[in-house]
């Protein structure tokens, strides 16, 4: 955990939409704090994952849960998703402790980072949780699901940006025993739950015959309490659209259709997932969260280095990886509207702005 | 269009006489009699590695996806079948007879993949039997039990990809992608991007 003075103050905004309207944007501190994702101007699957104990000063890895200037708009954005479809959280019966687990470890790092926003008071199993930014405060006793309006996990991550899946661990596997699912990158919690590690990861291309998931299970089967990894992932979504699931695929699959040349800029967005994945001390279960982050074209563009290297990036990247990641279609007027950007000049290593 | 192994795609090997199990149970639909018949057979009488079972073998059947063969199944001479109007009936006296049964129990199940997954389900739900127990042979023509990712409708066989849901009428493309959970594979609207424009459908052939 890092000191609270490395965290960034989020500014929190007034509700923005990631739907129908679309009036998600970023500031420019936001945009300079952005994760982008690329320290070098090609991309292949790695297993990239480091320890997750923070970053640099107002980073979005300096927190465990990073709260940004979103914060409000992602959390109207859960409770809308959450009203049309309630399976979207999800958890087997058998992953109750690690539910108690989940709400521990998310009420503990948000008081610690943000303790200006959110406060956790212990008296024994007599809980008092206050988040100001949400106007809550409940006290609940640990370990007993009726003391509080929810149950534990769906409780605390309707109150948390980005998504949540629990993992029990059993038998030297990982499998998909929960999870609260509304900004998720085309795949579906309610079909996969249940599924082992490799049955998840089925359909990405190419990584299992690289040895990547053998690799990264073997990884996180060894996970200890205390030493949390990350690592980022990434695609694109055009407008800024939290919940690109395939449950409502039908409806939004024909905004990749309706790129142009003159929108691309607007329309065309990288989507981050910053992914850190937790042990959880008493049910020994994995918590994975997936924290995503959406910046247009245009915004990025505002940063010449990104504009260069996202450029050679998406250039180079093989048509399976762009084909699986659902932009092929318009991967092509994204690298003319950033070719605008490139100079050709040699970038210096790493993913920072500068 | 299907995307070549996928790691959730179930593989099915056929059955085979475990030497190690005390009971053996046998679960069936039309498609199946020849994998039952052969199964009895060899459990009766031994095959290369085994000797006959000394121990109990019975025998679940429903006609379920056809042609009904059960007669044969009644003539064969190794026992009697039991015989059940459809899945649903099959499935709860064989969870009866499985929630009574022993250490060592193994379960053999023969036909469609959809019939294969309700069987599984329900044993593996109903009275916590472990998938590890359980042995599958997929036959019949290759039809898949598909489930809508948009309105949750499963169609519990599908020849083709594409082919239209019959809960919302989308044109669905099948994933390879695979729920042991739910028994079902993924379908995901075809024309999403491109209203309209609808491949012509391919049959299914594993």
């Amino acid at each position: 955990m890092q000191a609270e003075t490395t965290v960034a103050e989020p500014n929190v905004k007034p509700v923005e939409t990631f739907r129908d309207d679309f009036t998600y944007s970023n500031s420019p501190e936001a945009i300079r704090r952005f994760p982008f994702p690329f320290p070098e101007d090609s991309y292949m699957y790695s297993v990239n994952i480091e320890p997750h104990n923070g970053g640099p000063p107002g980073s979005a890895y300096a927190p465990a849960f990073d709260i940004d200037e979103h914060y409000l708009s992602e959390i109207e954005e859960r409770r809308r998703v959450l009203e049309e479809d309630p399976s979207r959280c999800t958890v087997l019966p058998h992953m109750m402790t690690a539910q108690w687990d989940t709400l521990e470890l998310l009420m503990e790092s948000l008081s610690t980072d943000y303790p200006q926003h959110f406060t956790l008071t212990r008296d024994g199993d007599r809980w008092t949780w206050e988040n100001r930014l949400l106007g809550i405060r409940d006290t609940f006793t640990f370990g007993d699901p009726e003391t509080l309006p929810r149950e534990p996990f769906e409780y605390i991550t309707r109150q948390v940006q980005g998504d949540f899946t629990l993992h029990d661990q059993r038998d030297d596997m990982l499998y998909m025993d929960g999870g609260m699912l509304t900004c998720q990158a085309d795949w579906s919690l309610q079909f996969d739950l249940g599924m082992n590690f490799h049955e998840w990861h089925g359909p990405v291309p190419r990584a299992h015959e690289m040895g990547i998931f053998d690799r990264a299970l073997k990884y996180l089967l060894n996970l200890q309490v205390g030493h949390p990894v990350r690592r980022l992932n990434w695609t694109m979504t055009v407008n800024p659209r939290m919940d690109t699931s395939p449950e409502n695929y039908h409806k939004w699959g024909i905004d990749r259709a309706r790129v142009t040349p003159e929108n691309v800029g607007d329309k065309a967005h990288l989507r981050v997932e910053l992914q850190a994945l937790y042990r959880l001390p008493r049910s020994n279960a994995v918590l994975f969260s997936i924290r995503c982050y959406l910046i247009s074209v245009n915004e990025l563009a505002t940063i010449p280095k990104w504009a260069k290297r996202f450029h050679r990036v998406l250039k180079t990247l093989p048509d399976d990886l762009a084909d699986y990641k659902g932009f092929i279609d318009y991967r092509p007027l994204v690298v003319d509207y950033l070719s605008q950007f490139d100079d050709g000049e040699e970038l210096t290593p790493g993913a920072a702005p500068g | 269009m299907s995307m070549p192994g996928i790691k959730s795609k179930p593989v099915y090997t056929g059955l085979t006489p475990d030497p190690g199990a005390c009971q053996h149970v046998l679960a069936g639909e039309g498609p199946g009699t020849e994998a039952l018949l052969r199964m009895r057979r060899e459990l009766a009488e031994g095959n290369d590695g085994m000797a006959p079972a000394a121990s109990s073998v019975a025998l679940f059947y429903t006609a379920g996806a056809g042609p009904d063969r059960g007669d044969e199944l009644a003539r064969d001479g190794h026992g009697s079948p039991r015989f059940f109007p459809d899945t649903d009936g099959l499935c709860q006296a064989l969870n009866e007879y499985l929630a009574d049964a022993g250490m060592g129990v193994r379960l053999y199940v023969a036909g469609s993949e959809a019939f294969l997954w309700r069987v599984v389900a329900s044993a593996r739900d109903g009275v916590g039997m472990s998938e590890a127990a359980i042995q599958m042979e997929r036959c019949g023509p290759p039809a898949r039990p598909v489930c809508c990712i948009h309105c949750k409708t499963t169609d519990p066989a599908v020849s083709t990809t594409v082919y239209q849901c019959p809960g919302c009428g989308l044109n669905l493309f099948v994933r390879d992608h695979f729920s042991r959970r739910l028994g079902v594979y993924q379908g995901v609207c075809v024309d999403a991007e491109a209203p309209g424009d609808v491949p012509e459908p391919e049959e299914l052939d594993s």
